[in-house]
């Protein structure tokens, strides 16, 4: 017990203090070097943050960004596992291909697709051939935040798969049989039968995977670069362009506490809302 | 978790600080070790590890002392490696830096500044490229870099298409620039007056700068207190570099969403007549291209748009200070060492393997001589390092840059229609010079 709580504080408490108290400091390239006495100046980062600063659209974008990707990525991923559930031919040909693009590392998925989002590129020459238009600069302006949710979408709806793969695995076949003895068409066994057993696995995954989409930093930099077009100016990039590259890591460490106040509120809510901090008695009551 | 990162990197720092506090860094003066970082190249990458090699070798048989070579791949690997080593005392004892970030480090206090005898030990500030000094310090009584390499901008151009359209010799003012790009530009072909790269994330601040001196503006007064991004001046450098493409329609519309690699193909393609803005480092490409025997280097022009002559307080600004610095951490005790390694590395010898070798320009003086006479392609850009105009020198300066970009950025869907709107320009500008000016004001509390 005491060495668990030992690391729980070194490695979440004691950052989370620091990043508090960073927020209280002018911490920047002027005070860097003595960082121990950067001027504490109280609320001012967290008043300007809130304020002056560009993170309410940033944060603003990354939960509209969250919460559309996740949206889009479930069913896919849903649908996913459902295919690959049963016997089918090549089963685990299938499953291991449904995995690539979730394995590719995200800096490496970031760059191949600014290649493919080129005027130029492939994409835009498929969207030619189908008659779709296809002369769209996606990597500038409004367009930019579609084909981050696009590529997002495509690198991650695996972990959906994933999660529900391993709920379905847990499912009775005898669940199966009883449905199938009372007539049931395919949906309505995957409306009565598979989605109420599912509901733990996807949940987390849901919760899991709107975490993971906020705090996306890898793609978005990679894709866009920084500075980035307004339409993806999410959080992270905001908050490492802010910390690290203009230096105002006192204003940056501010973003990151409010980021994380601000999200762990819905999180706690839905958290309670599904019963998964729950104890097993108590949610199965 | 991203957002959850920024605490543990501080933490890290932190850490790291109290251990280094303790340890002291672990290489003491009689310590046969000198820790540098470098920057990778990605042109050339075998051949600067050859170049390091041989450079230990050199180094061991001078000091009998090892060189330990650490290496980072981009600017953001390199501040991130400057603020830990800053924050926690201990890293590298030798840093090369941009010439653009000079100022940021100067700022940090992080690097010792070089007295009369520092310099006297590595052969004295008349070895270098007068010019190239510009971003060694504020001034010379606080200098922490020494110039290491240098990288003037100017532009290039196709001598055959020139040729072909009669035109004898490479302009010297934008009006006749834009002029010249008309009479190359042939639409229907597909074959435009110049290439240009509004997407690059280091460019188009240059262009902003350059049109902004050029016309007799600044971009931070020059007591170093006030921040002017939202002048008139600065606006109609932002002005003059969309209109490029949105007026003189001499710019290919694809160049919205090009970054300098993008330019230089079309350049090399032969679908662009001019490319401003590149440096030595394009000589590979260009040899390797359909365009090897047929292109030239020329300066920048040096007259803003719209003027036969620079205004009062126009500043023959074709090139900012551009290279490689060396500086020496504050917390080495190495110091001996580290002024060794720099006295080594600028020497006529090393310098003329180092350009040889990587492509980039001398900053020893005697050594950029023999790269001009050996190099006469290479000559219109040692020239315009002869005029290169240092940036400011503020900490302040990243504010500005990225201020600058993201100006560009925010307006490349408007420039995509083929129009801009000065009024948004003028709102991002003002927006960035507020950033530039918290800077300021903070840098002199």
């Amino acid at each position: 017990m005491l060495p668990g709580l030992a690391l729980l504080g070194l490695v979440v408490a004691l950052p989370f203090l620091l990043a508090v108290w960073m927020g209280f400091i002018d911490l920047d390239q002027y005070t860097l070097r003595d960082w121990l006495g950067a001027p504490f100046i109280g609320l001012a980062n967290f008043v300007e943050a809130l304020t002056t600063s560009s993170m309410p659209h940033s944060l603003w974008l990354s939960v509209s960004f969250a919460l559309l990707t996740t949206a889009i990525a479930t069913p896919i991923g849903l649908l996913a596992a459902l295919t690959v559930n049963g016997r089918v031919p090549a089963r685990g040909l299938v499953r291991s291909l449904y995995l690539v693009p979730y394995v590719i590392p995200q800096f490496a998925t970031g760059s191949l697709w600014q290649v493919l989002l080129q005027p130029d590129g492939a994409v835009n020459k498929v969207l030619r051939a189908l008659g779709l238009g296809g002369s769209n600069e996606w990597l500038i302006g409004p367009p930019a935040f579609w084909a981050l949710v696009a590529v997002d979408v495509w690198a991650s709806w695996a972990f959906i798969y994933l999660m529900a793969l391993s709920g379905l695995q847990t499912i009775s076949t005898e669940l199966y049989e009883a449905a199938d003895l009372d007539g049931v068409s395919w949906w309505q066994k995957v409306r009565y039968v598979v989605l109420p057993q599912l509901r733990g696995p996807l949940s987390l995954g849901l919760i899991l995977s709107t975490l993971q989409h906020f705090n996306n930093f890898t793609l978005p930099f990679v894709l866009f670069g920084s500075p980035a077009p307004e339409a993806v100016n999410v959080l992270p990039v905001n908050i490492y362009q802010t910390s690290f590259q203009v230096f105002r890591f006192g204003l940056g460490a501010a973003m990151s506490v409010l980021a994380l106040i601000i999200l762990a509120i819905p999180a706690w809510l839905y958290l309670r809302g599904v019963r998964l901090d729950a104890k097993p008695e108590e949610a199965g009551a | 978790m991203f957002i959850g990162r920024i605490g543990p990197v501080a933490v890290l720092a932190l850490l790291l600080a109290g251990v280094a506090a303790c340890g002291g860094g672990g290489t003491g003066t009689g310590g046969a070790q000198l820790r540098v970082l470098v920057a990778t190249d990605p042109q050339y990458p075998q051949e600067q590890r050859a170049w390091l090699d041989r450079v230990k070798q050199q180094f061991k048989a001078k000091t009998g002392a090892d060189l330990s070579f650490e290496t980072f791949a981009s600017a953001g690997e390199e501040q991130t490696k400057i603020q830990t080593s800053i924050v926690s005392g201990d890293g590298p004892d030798v840093y090369h830096l941009g010439t653009t970030f000079t100022p940021v480090a100067y700022a940090t206090k992080g690097f010792q500044t070089l007295s009369e005898a520092d310099w006297q030990k590595i052969g004295g500030r008349d070895r270098f490229v007068p010019e190239s000094l510009g971003m060694s310090g504020p001034d010379p009584a606080h200098q922490i870099g020494v110039p290491v390499s240098t990288r003037p901008y100017g532009m290039v151009y196709n001598t055959a298409m020139f040729r072909a359209a009669g035109i004898a010799a490479p302009p010297v003012a934008w009006d006749e620039f834009i002029a010249d790009a008309t009479r190359l530009t042939q639409p229907a072909a597909g074959v435009y007056g110049t290439a240009l790269d509004y997407a690059d994330p280091y460019d188009p601040w240059k262009f902003v700068w350059m049109f902004t001196l050029q016309g007799g503006g600044r971009l931070v007064s020059d007591d170093l207190r006030q921040a002017r991004l939202d002048s008139p001046e600065v606006a109609a450098a932002v002005g003059d570099y969309f209109d490029l493409l949105t007026r003189h329609h001499v710019a290919d519309p694809k160049s919205v969403g090009w970054r300098s690699a993008q330019a230089l193909a079309a350049f090399t393609a032969g679908k662009a007549a001019m490319l401003p803005m590149v440096t030595p480092n394009a000589v590979p490409a260009l040899e390797g291209s359909a365009v090897k025997g047929q292109y030239a280097f020329a300066p920048m022009p040096l007259v803003p748009p719209g003027a036969a002559s620079r205004p009062p307080g126009g500043l023959a600004a074709g090139t900012i200070v551009s290279g490689d610095n060396i500086a020496i951490a504050s917390y080495t005790r190495q110091k001996d060492l580290a002024l060794s390694y720099l006295d080594l590395i600028t020497s006529v010898d090393v310098q003329l393997d180092y350009s040889q070798t990587l492509g980039v320009l001398p900053a020893n003086a005697e050594a950029a001589r023999r790269q001009a006479e050996a190099h006469p392609q290479l000559a219109p850009l040692i020239a315009a390092e002869r005029t290169a105009v240092p940036t400011t020198f503020t900490g302040a300066w990243s504010d500005a840059q990225i201020g600058l970009t993201n100006v560009v950025t925010q307006s490349l869907p408007a420039l995509t229609n083929g129009a801009y709107d000065p009024a948004a320009v003028q709102r991002l500008l003002a927006d960035a010079n507020q950033k530039v000016q918290s800077s300021l004001s903070r840098q002199g509390r």
